[in-house]
């Protein structure tokens, strides 16, 4: 079966940084896989690779079997792959809802609809709605974003990715910062989804990790250590070596 | 062909001297600084004032202008800029344009709408035949005081520990912070820098740019030009971009005059396809 | 942290998400009070018409520029470029004998619209500072080349001999401005009403999220640089409308049109009335020309330097314009609603 998604040599330096370095990678459809590593590793800068935010200094992703390298940010969107951020990036000015129906009119190809009052798109505003019950969200979804709290933005941003129906999910610590019944919440919502989401989870909090991956990635300094079934990557000698200090399971956050 | 060079070079020059201060700025504190020209435009009626009405001779009025003119500098940031550093671009946008027109209509009230002249001092005017071009003396002046400048403000950028921190402070202002250099401080002292340069440069550009009360909007393309193509993370880009805006203005208007004045224009559009970031960007962000 | 509503009485509760957003989109009060005023004022200041004119025309400029800026949240110092245009396209369709005003209204705003698309790919790049840049510098280049196209343009002398028909073939251009101000009133709702549609619709939603967050709008699979080019061509469009409609109406164009001064006074009309709302730049308008007005009657020469002051005091102190001080005093209804539908 083609992966949903496979990298070549990925890499990417700042200056003389190697933030990714020749990472080759690949996610079969419906894959529940974490990426994990120390501060720094490269986690977000793999991802930002992937999404067409930064550009590779060198190296291909394939998307489904297609080159995708040098498509544009909404191309790999409109093609499934969908992300969330590490650090919030939402709409302050619209309503949740708003910010939900904005994915959906996006990826219904209805956004550059001038005439129509957005309002008449009843069937949008339903599943708009439904997704943002499915984060807990319904009881805020008629404020702007920016008067909502840290925890509700936090699930913002993964309603607003659902919106987008991907086939490539990826989530950079969408918990991160969130106290623990929220964060509960947000792993339900993420358990819940469809077996044909691929899903890779970023996560420094190895009790969420261990419970939902199915394989687990391990990146330091920016390269692939191993990847390979939980147990295996617990085990592993260079896996703690990387931790230094740090038990696997457990980071304070 | 020498001449144009030449005057090319003066004009460019000149323009590097009246823009460098916005690009600290704006490299500084991600400030908009669009009434930088007014500052140029107040040394320009500085020293109008100061040797027409009072006399004073034409080489002291640069540095009275370019003093004078960080004062104003100093007390305008402390006063009012500093409330618009956490604003959004828009808002610095408005409120600069907004001291633009102030000072337009200011000077306009107390020295008339007419272009003002300043008679230079005889030794400083005429011109010399070098290799069968002519060049004029008060062009070779701006390059020698511009070019020393230049000079000065590298070697101080590079050298001197008031540069260093300038440059931690530009390339990260919150790490900066938390070494403890006081940022604020920082930007007064340059801001009056740039100011005063603007001034210095207003003054010395009276007999070459023109002087009447629409200068800051005449030349607000200019700047922003320079600090666009050239950036604002070293000297060097706005220099480059202030030598190439000056030799394409001059010979522009010198080979094709019809078309002359839509030079920059061009320019501008052209190093826009070329090199969205500008000319001198570090990689892409 | 959570604001509590308080305001909306929960008897309709709970509302449906559709209904949450027509909420929004409502006609309401305002929307009534504020085209009757207009109505009226043609029979309350007959003898001020011409300046009721150039109220309804600064209007619709700045409210095109709120569609760009106060929606979209792009800085242009350039706006007046494409107010010019539509100026000299309509003054130049009628000084050729095509004095026929709609057809010639629809032509101002292509001309400006085709200009604003041929000039939206430069506004793509970069960053705020490069579009200050790029918009400055094509308005100047379009003063140029108006400057210097003095056979078309009549240039510094401005264009002469600009004559309309009447409006439907019926209704004369008066010396006393009545046709002129009906017109410039009928143009400016109507235009209001697309925009407000457009605003209202899925596109306008996709403004706002430029504005608020362009990295997330790629994120959610947005070509924000095709809506980028769409909103400034269409802005560019509402622009030269409300240039054809000055050059129809006072039947002359000078080079001003096109000048920087211009491009500040449609901003500052926008801040004054309150920018991302849709009444802001009328209101603005409203407020910008009473100021005028009052300020010549004691200052006529150095009126810039109360645009200036005006400028400056807007940004320290009133930042949302006086649409902005209302709604903080008039806090009954969730301060959002005025987005799309009242005020
Ligand atoms: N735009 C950039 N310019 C320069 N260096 C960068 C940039 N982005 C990231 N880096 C550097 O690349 C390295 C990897 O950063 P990245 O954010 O990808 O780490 P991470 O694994 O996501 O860490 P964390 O767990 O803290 O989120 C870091 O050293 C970081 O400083
Ligand atoms: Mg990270």
């Amino acid at each position: 079966m083609t992966p949903i998604l496979a990298t070549d040599r990925l890499s990417r330096s700042f200056g003389g940084l190697r933030a990714v370095n020749e990472v080759t990678f690949s996610l079969a459809p419906g894959a529940r896989q974490a990426l994990i590593g120390p501060n720094g590793a490269g986690k977000t800068t793999f991802v930002n690779i992937l999404t067409g935010v930064i550009a590779p200094s060198f190296g291909s992703i394939r998307l489904a079997g297609e080159d995708i390298t040098r498509l544009s940010r909404h191309q790999r969107v409109r093609r499934g792959m969908v992300r969330t951020f590490q650090v919030n990036q939402l709409f302050p000015d619209l309503t949740p809802l708003e910010s939900v129906l904005l994915a959906i009119f996006e990826r219904d190809g209805k956004a550059a609809n001038l005439r129509r009052p957005a309002w008449r798109e009843e069937a949008a505003a339903e599943e708009a709605a439904a997704i943002l019950a499915r984060l807990k969200l319904a009881d805020v979804m008629d404020l702007p974003t920016a008067e909502i709290a840290y925890g509700k933005r936090r699930q913002l941003e993964i309603a607003v990715a659902l919106a987008c129906r991907p086939k490539l999910l990826l989530l950079d610590e969408p918990a991160a910062g969130v106290p623990d019944g929220e964060r509960q919440d947000i792993m339900a919502a993420i358990a819940a989804l469809p077996r044909d989401v691929a899903v890779l989870l970023i996560e420094h909090d190895m009790d969420l990790v261990f419970r939902f991956a199915e394989r687990i990635a391990v990146l330091v300094g920016g390269t692939l250590l191993v990847e390979d079934v939980p147990e295996r990557v617990a085990a592993d000698p260079r896996v703690r070596e990387a931790y230094l200090g740090e038990s696997l399971d457990g980071r304070a956050a | 062909m020498l001449t144009i060079l030449f005057d090319g070079v003066a004009y460019g020059m000149l323009l590097f001297v009246l823009a460098c201060g916005l690009a600290v700025t704006l490299g500084l504190m991600n400030f908009v600084n669009l009434a930088h020209g007014a500052f140029a435009m107040g040394g320009g009626y500085l020293t109008v004032v100061l040797m027409n009405r009072l006399g004073v001779p034409f080489l002291l009025c640069l540095p009275a202008a370019f003093l004078l003119t960080a004062a104003v500098g100093v007390v305008l940031e402390r006063t009012l800029y500093v409330r618009l550093y956490g604003k959004t671009h828009l808002d610095q946008v408005l409120f600069t344009i907004g001291l633009v027109f102030m000072a337009i209509a200011a000077i306009d009230y107390f020295m008339g709408a007419q272009q003002q002249l300043i008679t230079l001092p005889a030794f400083l005017r005429g011109q010399l035949e070098i290799l069968g071009g002519s060049i004029g003396i008060y062009r070779l002046f701006i390059i020698a005081i511009c070019g020393a400048l230049v000079v000065v403000l590298q070697l101080g950028l590079s050298r001197t520990r008031f540069g260093s921190r300038l440059r931690a402070a530009v390339d990260q202002p919150d790490v900066a912070r938390g070494l403890g250099i006081d940022v604020n401080r920082l930007f007064a002292a340059t801001f009056a820098l740039g100011s005063g340069l603007a001034g210095l440069g207003g003054a010395l550009g009276v007999d070459v740019l023109g002087l009447d009360p629409t200068f800051p909007l005449k030349f607000m393309i200019y700047f922003l030009v320079v600090v666009t193509v050239g950036g604002t993370t070293s000297l060097i880009g706005p220099f480059v971009a202030s030598l190439v805006l000056g030799l394409g203005d001059v010979a522009g208007k010198y080979f094709v005059p019809e078309f002359g004045a839509f030079m920059i224009y061009t320019m501008m559009v052209a190093i826009l396809i070329v090199r969205p970031q500008g000319l001198f960007a570090r990689g892409s962000r | 942290m959570t604001r509590v509503e308080t305001g909306a009485p929960p008897a309709a509760a709970p509302a449906s998400a559709a209904a949450l957003l027509r909420e929004r989109a409502r006609w309401s009060l305002f929307d009534l009070l504020f085209w009757a005023a207009a109505l009226a004022a043609f029979f309350v200041f007959p003898l001020r018409l011409p300046l009721l004119t150039e109220i309804a025309i600064l209007g619709l400029f700045a409210l095109s520029i709120d569609l760009l800026l106060g929606y979209a949240g792009i800085v242009s110092l350039g706006h007046a470029a494409f107010f010019g245009a539509g100026a000299y396209a309509a003054g130049i369709l009628a000084q050729h004998g095509w004095g026929e005003p709609i057809s010639g209204l629809a032509a101002a705003g292509l001309v400006a619209a085709a200009l604003g698309f041929a000039t939206s790919f430069l506004v793509l790049r970069g960053s705020d500072l490069t579009r200050l840049m790029v918009t400055l510098g094509v308005a100047m280049m379009v003063l140029e080349a108006a400057n210097k196209a003095a056979w078309l343009t009549g240039g510094a002398d401005g264009l002469n001999g600009v004559v309309m028909d009447p409006v439907f073939g019926v209704f004369e251009f008066d010396l006393f401005g009545h046709t002129a101000y009906w017109y410039a009133l009928a143009v400016l709702f109507l235009c209001f009403l697309a925009i407000r549609r457009i605003v209202n619709a899925p596109f306008g939603l996709v403004l706002r999220g430029i504005q608020g967050n362009a990295l997330r709008m790629s994120a959610v699979g947005a070509p924000v640089n095709r809506h980028l080019v769409a909103v400034y061509t269409l802005a560019a469009g509402f622009a030269g409308i409300a240039g054809g409609l000055l050059a129809q109406t006072t039947q002359f164009v000078s080079l001003d049109v096109l000048n920087f001064q211009r491009s500040a006074e449609g901003l500052l009309v926008l801040i004054i009335g309150g920018s991302g709302v849709l009444y802001g730049g009328l209101v603005g308008a409203v407020a910008f020309k009473l100021m005028q007005e009052w300020l010549s009657n004691i200052t006529t020469q150095y009126w810039q330097f109360w645009l200036g002051a005006a400028l400056v005091l807007l940004v320290l102190f009133a930042r949302g314009g006086l649409l902005g001080l209302a709604r903080r005093f008039l806090r009954r209804r969730p301060a959002r609603s005025e987005r799309g539908g009242a005020a």
